[in-house]
């Protein structure tokens, strides 16, 4: 199969994905996917319900491994890693955004910032001035020492993006991040998310099936029925 | 390696309310259940322990008869002076009577002894036996009998049989012996050795059995073994609980079987471990799934699974040693625990547990919430992390 290249800029690849199949049980759901991806870009994924593109997503987050194929994230193979392995790629090298920012509620918006900081071992006062530096940003200071279900679900949204970019990864993989605000506040979400991702110098890969969000990218890809049409 | 601390770990599973009186209630269940076994094994422990030293008050450590019945005292003395594990020696006669007091009789054991060599060897006093006899404390209850009181004896000697009678004799109570165990306190007393020769018309240094004190009792079954090889052939030597080894072995598989079987006891508090460990995982499976997802690895996720096993195990077996401690103590101070009189009266029965006792009941106890644990995170770990957002999160 031809390799889908999204290279419109300079850069290094910063994913590439060769062949990636992924079957559940009798379905499958992934067929003979190859895409590279440069370091800065921001890219959409588009589809349909049942398309795909969230465990296209997943896989390039490695948070699942393809039945078949090769992920190679910064040159390193993440199809050969184990367990340990993919959480600390995950953990230094991956942001997420999920449709369903889930905030743990017995920690404050700042500990919960601070959470992936936590994991990898870094002490707080590494990344405490930037946390700071972007909830001044999203104008969400007034909500650190707070409690999860203390703030507007709008409010939670940004701390969940903060958490997610804690720790400058290389990439950034947003599920539906917009699924649950309305148009205004979409737009925001995604404004703040390109200018935070460019701040940060990530690449940032958004899987939605919102239209309008999808207008705002330069680079997209279309999956349709496990296979990239686009 | 992701290394988000433990504790980090513990407040985020434990931050509900729910989950921590959830917690306290397993590590309850488990503490009492461990408790039982243990008080159980300690109790029966206790028991033997506590029959074997009643036995040997009035036995020494071993007890020696000849096959033929009747021996001289200077032939043996004069052999086992040789051994150099035994401490000292005594020699009773042992004879049966019937006792008339107050309009009542008994079967009794009458025993002859030599005050201070028996002293030596049983540890029993009694001082005073020259003035006349000494009774059991249960005998003196039920026929009322206090020192200075009289006690007609009835013996039946080979001369009395002959002259169609029996020997009758009367005897003053010169005190009052108390042994731990009813049958002893109800039928044994002693006289001078000396006065019931005289009494049943036998020669001077004959007796029918021996007790031997050992330097080192924790060799006795050693020193036993080897005397008896050396003098079988005349002798017959026993340990002192030998006339009760049937009920002592009776206790001891008695002991295990009620252990192996209070596992069920376990078995049900660690249905309660299982239980908190499926409410754990299912209402902070959302937690664990996004911890996953921000780079928690399933090491650092066993390795606090583990932790909070051991934890509550830990904190339940300490639970336990406490509990068996505060039953230990109402054992000794409340009457309701007190073993029946007509039985046995071994004065304090306390629970007594070894080490094993313990490596066996707190082992079996861990390798139980082990085995849960290994399930369940296996269950939580055999899951893929797209599924369990998904199914978390839709």
């Amino acid at each position: 199969m031809e390799q889908e290249t999204v290279n419109s800029s300079v850069g290094n690849i910063l994913v590439q994905m060769n062949d990636i199949g992924k079957t559940y049980g009798q379905t499958e759901v992934l067929k003979n996917i190859n895409l590279n991806i440069f370091e800065g870009q921001n890219h959409v994924i588009q589809g349909a319900s049942g398309s795909g593109k969230s465990t296209l997503l997943y896989i390039l987050g490695s948070l699942e491994r393809p039945t078949s194929g090769q992920v190679l994230i910064a040159g390193k193979e993440t199809t050969k890693m184990n367990d340990a392995q993919l959480s600390e790629m995950r953990n230094r090298f991956i942001g997420f955004v999920f449709q369903f920012h889930f905030l743990l509620p017995s920690m404050t918006c700042m500990q919960n910032i601070l959470l992936p900081a936590k994991i990898a071992g870094i002490k707080e006062k590494q990344i405490k001035a930037k946390v700071l530096e972007y909830a001044e940003e999203l104008n969400i200071t007034h909500c650190l020492k707070k409690y999860p279900f203390e703030i507007s679900g709008g409010e939670q949204q940004r701390v969940n993006i903060i958490r997610a970019i804690s720790l400058s990864p290389k990439l950034i993989l947003c599920d539906e991040p917009t699924g649950n605000l309305d148009s205004k506040n979409t737009q925001v979400a995604i404004a703040m998310l390109k200018n935070l991702a460019k701040e940060a110098g990530s690449t940032l890969i958004v899987v939605t099936h919102d239209n309008s969000v999808a207008a705002s990218f330069e680079h997209k890809i279309t999956i349709e029925d496990g296979q990239i049409i686009g | 390696m992701t290394k988000l601390p433990l504790g980090s770990l513990f407040r985020i599973i434990l931050d509900k309310k729910s989950a921590l009186r959830f917690l306290l209630g397993t590590i309850f269940s488990l503490s009492f259940s461990v408790a039982v076994i243990l008080s159980t094994i300690g109790l029966m422990n206790g028991y033997s322990v506590k029959l074997k030293s009643a036995l040997s008050t009035s036995n020494g450590d071993i007890i020696m008869k000849a096959r033929s019945g009747f021996y001289s005292i200077d032939a043996i003395d004069k052999k086992l002076s040789n051994e150099s594990d035994i401490k000292s020696t005594t020699h009773i006669l042992k004879i049966e009577a019937f006792a008339l007091a107050n309009g009542k009789s008994k079967g009794v054991l009458v025993k002859g002894v030599e005050p201070q060599g028996f002293a030596q060897v049983s540890g029993l006093e009694l001082s005073g036996l020259d003035q006349g006899l000494f009774i059991g404390k249960e005998f003196a209850r039920e026929f009322q009998m206090k020192k200075g009181d009289s006690i007609v004896l009835a013996f039946n000697s080979k001369k009395a049989r002959e002259m169609g009678s029996a020997i009758l004799k009367e005897f003053t109570v010169a005190g009052i012996v108390e042994h731990g165990i009813f049958e002893k306190d109800m039928r044994f007393m002693y006289l001078n050795r000396d006065t019931l020769q005289q009494t049943l018309d036998l020669r001077s240094f004959t007796a029918n059995e021996g007790l031997i004190k050992l330097k080192n009792s924790n060799s006795l079954e050693i020193v036993e073994s080897r005397i008896s090889m050396t003098y079988g052939d005349d002798y017959i030597f026993n340990t002192y609980w030998a006339e009760h080894q049937v009920l002592l072995d009776a206790v001891e598989i008695e002991r295990n079987t009620i252990s192996l079987a209070l596992q069920l006891i376990v078995l049900v508090a660690v249905i309660n471990v299982i239980a908190f460990k499926m409410y754990i995982s299912e209402i902070k499976a959302r937690d664990i799934f996004m911890l996953r997802a921000l780079g928690l690895s399933m090491v650092n996720f066993t390795r606090f699974w583990y932790c909070m096993l051991a934890l509550i195990w830990f904190v339940s077996v300490i639970l336990a040693f406490g509990q068996v401690l505060i039953l230990d103590n109402l054992i000794l101070k409340l009457p309701i625990f007190q073993l029946p009189g007509d039985i046995y009266k071994l004065s304090q029965l306390n629970i007594l547990l070894k080490i094993d006792d313990y490596l066996m009941v707190y082992g079996l106890s861990l390798i139980w919430v082990l085995i849960v644990g290994f399930f369940t995170i296996r269950k939580i770990g055999g899951k893929s992390l797209l599924s369990g957002l998904r199914e978390e999160f839709s």
